[in-house]
């Protein structure tokens, strides 16, 4: 079965000009052919009629006479129309007078054969009396007429008319078929095309051909109409896109620049508080040193406690100094992402402790009462000497920003996994409102005119390092009541403090160990043999550069070797670069000792493969915990 | 005629019922038919003037054809009408139409034949031989069939237009 809706335009018309022009010729044909034959058979009828009138009359005399073989003799001229079967003459009374039969012979043709044994009106009887003057009719002539060749020609007619109007329709099917492709399909299926290619390759610059006037050429304009609305739409998109892109590119450009200078300025700050750090640190090592040395040296005990005191102050505001220098540069060393963490369980009690120790001096001058409430197991996972630092910064605050006669308290709770370790005070609190920014670098609210020193960066590396070692810090205050404030830790489990002391005893227990120290800078080497002086477990060996200290070590082999980065001969990689090739990377621990304290130095001196770090100046608790760390194993 | 008139249909179907070919039952009904073809021979013959409204019918006997020709007497040909005279004597046979010498009439046929030469009166004879006497039509009785036979000469020079159609039933024609 055909689907019409599938159908080609072409096909579809050409289809209903077949079926229409079909049925007007089939009507015309059958209207032709009835016609045709009522004619036939109404020439027939006159004809015969005539015949039997004029054989009526020729049988007047006969009848009359009552001569039946005459009136058949008459009859029998009727053999010459062959369409005649019978002829009956009937008297005056309606009775058979003379009667006469034709033998015919059958219409030829295997048609004829077909039409005669079709259920028509084969034969048909027609009539003529014959009249007589002022009586009724003399008789009646009767002829059976058979109507099989009207049939046929009439059959035969219908047939050819139908032939030549399937032959005429088919021309002009095929004529106007060929008119119809011309005219309409063919720029339709162009139109089709044209619009086809269009959507597959998404060009819209093609235009479609006009080739009339007609409603097809306004389609073809309307369509290129919307193309050429289409394209400028396109272009305008595309132009847009364009601009974009090159906006883009402007602004990364833009932001490259500004990345890139914001990275100068971070190398160059960087590079200045290296410089800074070391410029500051090498005169306060050795004003610390020396005043310490002057402090304890033998004979000091001369001194009059006037100058004994005087010392203790160049000493005090060397550390004080130097407390900032060093805070200053974690805070800069936590902005670049540089601080490195040695995280181990430790225990709050003795940190806080220590912490208090060494601020006793100033809370007993403004006599305030501290408290220490900490559960005695209590540790926390953190870098002990960070912790240090941020419990020194609180202690110091609450300190600093007291009243006299007031308290300190620090107790700690345990929050899940944490532990949340407080500092309260007795002072003026702080108002809600600029609490928030209190942990902000260089804020120091109106303290800075109470003439109570600080730089301002306590608070702001307290929270870094907190942050950093996964806690959080805060402050609950009520004005004129006192603040608190506070940071968490990660809970640990510790060992038992009766464990840890006697690990403390087995390292005292430990035979002398050797230390190896190559430091140009004569102030230094007598600093460090100052320091080491009173350790009874280590015995200090120094050289003055490279080559003197390479063959120290190629006689003996030292537990720890420090190593001054910048000596006279050769800078310190190298010499690292040549122990580690001759003995073997495990051979001695080697620690950089530097004046500079940049991040980056650092990091590049411990990926060269030295196992510590040692920035001048070095306290003496720094340069204990170093030592005490390749020493111990 | 009034009288007649119930009477013509029964005459006409006596008349043409009978078919041509069946026995004649008995004498009646074949004068009967000789009537017929007596009147039959006036309707298919022209005269030349055909003047009046009558057509005379006349028979040298009293009671010819035993009294059926009688019956004629009132019919219609057209638009005349049949007159029957009996017993016509042999000076009026010039003012008939038509002449009827019946067989016991035989002798005197010659006589009339002779005296109508060239008239314009239809001689019909029940006579054997009376065509060739220069009778103009002769009835015989041939194999059982009533017949006649025509003298188209006499006929035509006495002025007579015979119907070609008579002349085609006729048994014989002789010129």
């Amino acid at each position: 079965m055909i689907d019409w809706r599938k159908l080609p335009i072409s096909s579809k018309l050409s289809y209903l000009l077949t079926v229409h022009i079909g049925i007007a010729t089939l009507l015309i044909s059958l209207l032709l052919g009835i016609y045709g034959g009522v004619t036939a058979y109404r020439d027939l009828e006159r004809q015969i009629l005539g015949l039997a009138r004029v054989s009526g009359e020729n049988c007047r005399a006969a009848l009359s006479f009552g001569d039946s073989d005459g009136a058949r003799q008459t009859l029998v001229a009727l053999q010459e129309i062959d369409s005649i079967v019978e002829s009956r003459l009937l008297d005056r009374e309606q009775q058979l007078f003379a009667r006469q039969e034709y033998l015919r012979d059958d219409e030829v043709g295997a048609f004829a054969a077909l039409v005669a044994h079709l259920p028509l009106m084969q034969r048909v009887t027609l009539a003529a009396p014959i009249p007589e003057k002022g009586e009724r009719p003399a008789g009646l002539v009767e002829i059976d007429v058979r109507l099989t060749g009207i049939w046929v020609r009439t059959l035969e007619q219908v047939a050819m008319n139908l032939l030549l109007a399937i032959m005429a329709l088919a021309s002009v099917v095929l004529y106007f078929g060929a008119q119809l492709r011309a005219t309409i399909i063919r720029p339709l299926l162009r139109l089709a095309y044209v619009s086809h290619q269009i959507s597959l390759t998404g060009d819209y610059r093609r235009r479609a051909d006009k080739s009339s006037e007609d409603e097809i050429g306004m389609l073809v304009d309307d369509f290129n109409r919307m193309l050429q609305e289409v394209q400028s739409r396109d272009d305008a998109l595309h132009r847009e896109q364009q601009r974009l892109e090159l906006r883009v590119r402007e602004r990364t450009g833009e932001l490259q620049a500004a990345k890139d200078e914001a990275e100068r300025a971070s190398t160059a700050k960087t590079d200045f508080l290296s410089r800074m750090s070391h410029e500051l640190r090498t005169p306060l090592n050795v004003i610390i040193g020396f005043s310490q040395l002057l402090a304890a040296a033998r004979g000091s005990e001369m001194l009059s406690p006037q100058q004994r005191d005087q010392i203790e102050e160049i000493e005090r505001a060397g550390r004080h100094l130097q407390e900032q220098v060093d805070e200053i540069l974690d805070l800069s060393r936590i902005e670049d992402g540089h601080l490195e963490l040695a995280i181990d369980k430790v225990l709050l009690r003795p940190q806080v402790e220590k912490s208090h120790t060494q601020l006793r001096f100033l809370a007993e001058k403004r006599r305030l009462r501290f408290e220490l409430d900490l559960p005695a197991g209590a540790a926390v996972r953190a870098d002990p000497f960070r912790l240090q630092q941020i419990l020194l910064n609180l202690l110091s605050n609450a300190i600093k920003y007291n009243r006299d006669d007031g308290h300190i308290r620090v107790f700690a709770e345990r929050r899940d996994d944490f532990w949340r370790i407080a500092v309260e005070d007795s002072g003026r609190g702080i108002p809600a409102q600029t609490a928030e920014r209190l942990f902000k670098p260089f804020e120091r609210l109106e303290s800075a005119y109470e003439g109570i020193e600080g730089s301002g960066i306590g608070l702001a590396l307290v929270k870094r390092l907190s942050e950093a070692m996964g806690g959080q810090v805060g402050v609950e205050s009520l004005p004129g009541q006192g603040s608190t404030f506070w940071f968490t830790l990660p809970s640990a489990t510790v060992d038992s403090p009766e464990n840890e002391k006697s690990h403390r005893d087995a390292l005292v227990s430990r035979p002398r160990q050797r230390i190896l120290y190559i430091e140009d800078n004569p102030a230094n080497r007598k600093l460090v043999q100052k320091i080491l002086a009173p350790r009874p477990g280590t015995q200090l060996e120094m050289a003055v550069d490279a080559a003197q200290g390479l063959a120290a070590i190629a006689r003996r082999r030292p537990d720890l070797l420090l190593l001054d980065l910048n000596l006279p001969d050769r800078d310190g990689f190298s010499v690292l670069g040549e122990l580690r090739a001759q003995y073997g990377a495990d051979y001695l621990p080697v620690v950089a000792v530097s004046a500079n304290a940049a991040p980056h130095d650092i990091d590049k001196a411990l990926a060269a493969g030295f196992d510590a770090y040692l920035t001048k100046p070095f306290g003496l608790d720094e340069f204990n915990r170093i030592v005490e760390r390749f020493l111990r194993c | 005629m009034p009288v007649f008139r119930p009477f013509l249909p029964v005459l006409a179907t006596f008349l043409f019922l009978l078919p041509a070919v069946a026995p004649r039952a008995d004498q009646a009904s074949e004068n009967s038919l000789k009537a017929g073809f007596v009147y039959n021979f006036a309707k298919y013959t022209e005269w030349p003037s055909e003047d009046g409204p009558q057509l005379v019918v006349c028979a040298l006997g009293r009671n010819a054809l035993d009294g059926q020709l009688a019956l004629l007497h009132g019919r219609r040909i057209g638009e005349r009408q049949l007159e029957v005279r009996l017993q016509a004597g042999s000076s009026s046979w010039r003012h008939c139409d038509l002449l009827f010498i019946a067989q016991e009439d035989g002798e005197r046929a010659a006589q009339a034949v002779r005296s109508l030469v060239g008239l314009p009166v239809l001689t019909v004879g029940d006579i054997p031989g009376f065509a060739l006497l220069g009778g103009h039509i002769e009835l015989r009785e041939d194999e059982r069939r009533l017949q006649f036979e025509i003298n188209l000469g006499a006929a035509q020079r006495a002025g007579l237009k015979l119907s070609s159609q008579m002349l085609k039933l006729a048994t014989r024609v002789r010129p």
